[in-house]
């Protein structure tokens, strides 16, 4: 506060200077070099990732697709194609859903003990997939373990993701 | 209801790179042919999902696209994509092997095409051409003959090159480029002869602002002004990626480039051709490529001189909606859109600019 009684906002940089912080660090070409993720690391971090940022209703119902013989790419593909077409091998959409949905109920008690706190999705990601690993008996494998670990890693929206019962259900 | 000639979506473009053995686009990741409002996958995204099969290299073309930088797309990511994005949007059924011969009642409220397997009429027409490549003057036809056992070929064709023996490449931009390194992977000799005084490298084949909003909005002016633009961005060039490869075959005495050579005429001898430039230098070869650029299709088999109305070989479109001026149910998009929309209009994310405002209106219509 000014003697006048306003509040003015200091310089950052006579903030910095006086916490012993300021531009200096900045220049050491360690901390200002960009730094871009490894390229070389595990398939599943690349696919996780991209998971992890698509519609959460596309996500769940891949689980319905995912299996341990067939690639992350090849579920995404039939997902998304049976989103634009509406249908997928003679499955609607609905259908995907509805079948994904169940597959995550059965696993969702998990959640508490995959999900992981931390601030970089990357490495957030990893220790989520090693932690269903570890926890789901038997363990998944192939595409199935991806998408598992992305629902429960998203758990919030996967849980909340409304489905239609089939017609057949409604009868009984 | 599409018509395409090989009834293969994309089908002119690959063959094309598969003749060049071009093995990446000139476009980066985010420049695709997913429909935009539609959800569709991102090309970056499509290459992620498959980082297994990515080389190291390839992959660190993805970072590059991340970081916001310059990227490079093998051809086999951006084919399978397309496969995805026309599976996805039901592309494949819609679309119909048949060569469109003449569109008959332009001005009338349903144009009808007249096809090798009959008549379609259709409320709105779209014409997606694409590019033809530019032909030989008629003079260096001549000296060629009809005996030339196919030894001179364009870039679009079958190579004529004979591994080891004598190989000449006439043109400048990223098709002569690659029939340049496809001599030089063969063991070669190669004369690289061009009109301008040195091999320009750029990215993009236009100034990447042409890309942006900011771009096409300062594409303005009177028709001259914007020909003028136009005239000023179509400059063959060959991507960077090809520059050291170059430099380090002309030091090593493989590749021999000829600048400032206008091309007078071209004569066939026992063993091969010369080519002699207006200046009297002179080359000799055991075979031609010919890459000389291209033209853009802007219908003139199918529509007459009356519609399209093009005195300098761009035709006249309405801007906002792509339509011919003198037929709007008619509408041209991509390279024959470029007076209207911009240089960029030729390239993917041109496309995607000019699907934008044909869609636009259409819909309105159908609305």
């Amino acid at each position: 506060m000014t003697s006048s009684g306003f509040w003015v906002n200091p310089k950052a940089s006579d903030y910095a200077r006086t916490q012993g912080l300021g531009r200096q660090s900045l220049r050491r070409a360690e901390e200002a070099s960009y730094v871009l993720p490894f390229v070389d690391a595990d398939a599943s971090v690349e696919s996780g990732l991209i998971l992890l940022g698509i519609d959460i209703e596309l996500l769940v119902a891949g689980l319905y697709v995912a299996d341990s013989d067939s690639t992350v790419a090849d579920c995404f593909a039939a997902v998304d194609v049976c989103r634009h077409r509406g249908s997928w091998n003679g499955v609607t959409f609905e259908e995907m859903l509805l079948e994904g949905r169940q597959k995550y109920d059965q696993v969702a008690g998990l959640v508490d003990q995959v999900v992981p706190l931390s601030g970089s999705p990357r490495q957030a990601w990893v220790k989520c997939y090693s932690a269903v690993i570890q926890n789901l008996d038997p363990e998944p494998t192939g595409s199935a373990l991806v998408f598992l670990a992305a629902c429960l890693f998203r758990h919030h929206q996967a849980s909340g993701v409304e489905v239609a019962r089939k017609s057949d259900e409604f009868d009984q | 209801m599409i018509l395409e000639r090989s009834g293969i979506l994309g089908g002119q473009f690959l063959r094309r790179v598969d003749h060049l053995r071009q093995a990446v686009l000139r476009s980066p990741y985010e420049h695709h042919p997913g429909a935009e409002g539609y959800a569709d996958c991102e090309m970056i995204d499509f290459a992620r999902l498959r980082w297994e099969q990515l080389t190291h290299t390839e992959r660190h073309e993805v970072r590059m696209s991340q970081a916001g930088h310059r990227s490079v797309v093998p051809i086999d990511v951006f084919e399978a994509f397309l496969d995805h994005i026309s599976v996805s949007h039901e592309l494949a059924e819609r679309t119909i092997p048949a060569n469109v011969k003449r569109i008959e009642d332009p001005h009338s409220e349903r144009p009808v095409l007249v096809t090798d397997l009959g008549t379609v009429s259709a409320r709105f027409v779209v014409l997606a051409c694409g590019e033809r490549r530019r032909e030989m003057p008629e003079s260096w036809a001549r000296g060629l003959g009809e005996d030339t056992c196919g030894a001179a070929h364009y870039w679009d064709e079958q190579s004529s090159l004979v591994p080891g023996k004598p190989y000449c490449v006439i043109g400048s931009g990223l098709s002569a480029a690659h029939l340049v390194m496809n001599a030089l992977t063969a063991g070669s000799p190669v004369t690289w002869a061009f009109r301008r005084s040195e091999v320009k490298y750029q990215c993009a084949d236009v100034n990447a602002a042409y890309f942006r909003a900011e771009g096409r909005a300062a594409f303005e002016g009177d028709r001259s002004q914007r020909l003028r633009m136009l005239r000023d961005q179509r400059i063959l060039s060959v991507m960077f990626e090809f520059r050291e490869l170059f430099e380090a075959a002309a030091q090593g005495s493989q590749l021999r480039l000829a600048p400032a050579f206008s091309v007078q005429g071209v004569a066939a001898t026992d063993n091969g051709f010369i080519i002699t430039s207006e200046d009297g230098r002179s080359v000799r070869a055991r075979s031609i490529g010919m890459a000389l650029g291209t033209v853009p299709e802007i219908g003139a088999s199918l529509l007459s001189e009356e519609i399209i109305g093009s005195a300098d070989g761009w035709p006249s479109l309405n801007p906002s909606d792509l339509s011919y001026k003198n037929a709007k149910n008619i509408f041209a998009v991509g390279a024959a859109a470029c007076l209207a929309v911009g240089p960029a209009a030729r390239n993917i994310d041109g496309h995607r600019v000019c699907a934008q405002r044909v869609s636009r209106r259409i819909c309105r219509e159908l609305a």
